[in-house]
């Protein structure tokens, strides 16, 4: 199918976009990388009046990487992250983007529009969910704000971010220890029936700052808080992370809304969401 | 009716065309610039016949607005130069049977020819790089034979052995009456390469 007719400005400007964000609202939709957006306005699941085009707008293409954490302008592609040199300094940032659909996919793909666009099955949100980042809007209105990560997600493909604002940068900061990006999907780079971002420190002996997300098994993703509490100020070892599995497994229960579709049953995601866990908590230690 | 003027340049020819805003890049190559080597299957991303290579990253055709490629350079199959590892993408392709209908070819060979551009080793390409692309006739076994021939092909040349090759390929291509896919500078390629070595 074709997309259903609709206008198109590429400002030069970030405050251009904010002017017609705020002018047209909910019927303005912003085009970054384009690889979830144009698919929908084909399928016509999106039929936008304008379409808002970011492509000119050169700050928000740009990037940096440092020991301290990746902060990345709404543009910044998957595959110029994935490929920098720096990229091992965040853990895990290298892991999750390298599964994020396919290598033609990822020359567009940005880091903001994955964010915004929060697929409950997407790698970037549930890093930024794991890590603990952030998420800078703009608007005419508010001005700038910052959204913490575990408050900026609030259900399938929807955000805090209101009509008129843009995501302009996204922060994901680097976690002191290990972090593993691990998913099943159908084929490689098809968006994950079950994933899972796990990080966890080792300080003076015991677990410190873990951190387990999963995502494709409810609307959003979702940090498993008392499967982590199981990890922390524990010993690294079997029965340590059999513990935190099996809590895991018993906290997924719990989660409102899991996905139990012609994919994948619940149950089936609940096994895999253990056993993807208990792989990822043996492979980090 | 709404439409914009772009300007780009498609396999080394500058265009500049008016389109709707909602028209795909990949309707652009194939409905006014003609060029219908570019395949669509899906229009969702899925199937990869419709890659082309965009400012030198291989990407969706039905993924980009025609607008969004105002001022890029796009290289089709049709562009596909008949030397180097273009060639070798191509003539593995066809020795090791990696293909049958033809449908998903023309995207497969994009993302090839990317992929050796940017050095991707050929376990890389056979793995990921196809990964993208949906091919229902062969299953896959043949085009993963051809990556490994056609990385192995332009390893060759590095190495000078392909030379020696470039003979027979073209005497193979005549006889397969390939002519019309543009291969006239295999001559001249041997030549040059025999001239700098």
């Amino acid at each position: 199918m074709k997309p259903h007719p609709f206008d198109y400005a590429a400002p030069e400007a970030l405050d251009e976009v904010l002017d017609l964000l705020a002018r047209l609202g909910d019927d303005a939709v912003v085009i970054a990388g384009g690889q979830s957006l144009v698919p929908m306005l084909n399928l016509r699941l999106a039929r936008p009046e304008m379409v808002v085009d970011l492509r000119r707008i050169a700050d928000l293409a740009t990037f940096t990487i440092t020991d301290q954490g990746l902060r990345a302008g709404a543009m910044a592609r998957a595959i110029d992250v994935e490929e920098h040199p720096d990229v091992h300094l965040v853990p895990g940032l290298g892991d999750a983007l390298r599964q994020i659909g396919h290598p033609q996919v990822r020359s567009r793909t940005t880091i903001g529009g994955s964010v915004a666009h929060a697929d409950a099955a997407a790698e970037l949100p549930a890093l930024l969910l794991a890590l603990s980042g952030q998420v800078v809007l703009h608007s005419v209105a508010r001005g700038e704000r910052t959204v913490e990560a575990a408050d900026f997600f609030t259900g399938p493909m929807m955000t805090v971010r209101e009509p008129d604002e843009l995501l302009t940068s996204v922060w994901i900061p680097a976690h002191p220890g290990s972090v593993a990006v691990v998913e099943v999907a159908k084929r490689p780079g098809d968006f994950a029936m079950v994933g899972a971002v796990v990080a966890y420190a080792i300080a003076d002996g015991v677990i410190s700052d873990p951190s387990i997300v999963l995502f494709g098994v409810s609307g959003q993703p979702v940090r498993m808080a008392s499967a982590e509490a199981v990890l922390v100020g524990a010993v690294a070892n079997a029965n340590t992370f059999q513990a935190t599995v099996e809590q895991l497994r018993e906290e997924f229960g719990l989660l409102e809304g899991f996905r139990d579709d012609v994919y994948a049953t619940g149950g089936y995601r609940r096994q895999v969401a253990g056993t993807l866990v208990a792989r990822a908590l043996a492979s980090m230690s | 009716m709404n439409e914009h003027t772009i300007r780009l340049t498609v396999n080394g020819e500058n265009a500049e065309v008016r389109v709707e805003p909602r028209m795909l890049l990949s309707d652009l190559i194939r409905h006014q610039l003609g060029l219908t080597g570019t395949h669509v299957g899906c229009e969702q991303g899925a199937c990869g016949a419709c890659t082309v290579i965009i400012d030198g990253r291989p990407q969706r055709s039905c993924l980009v607005l025609a607008v969004q490629a105002d001022g890029t350079t796009v290289e089709t199959v049709e562009g596909v130069e008949c030397d180097g590892i273009e060639n070798a993408v191509q003539t593995a392709l066809h020795e090791q049977h990696g293909l049958q209908c033809g449908f998903c070819t023309p995207g497969i060979v994009m993302s090839l020819v990317a992929a050796h551009r940017a050095g991707v080793p050929a376990a890389t390409a056979r793995e990921q790089v196809l990964d993208g692309h949906l091919c229902r006739c062969t299953g896959y076994v043949n085009i993963r034979a051809a990556v490994d021939a056609a990385w192995e092909a332009a390893g060759d040349r590095r190495t000078g052995y392909r030379q020696e090759n470039l003979g027979q390929e073209s005497h193979r291509q005549e006889s397969h009456g390939q002519e019309s896919l543009g291969q006239v500078s295999l001559g001249q390629e041997s030549h040059r390469q025999g001239g700098s070595e």
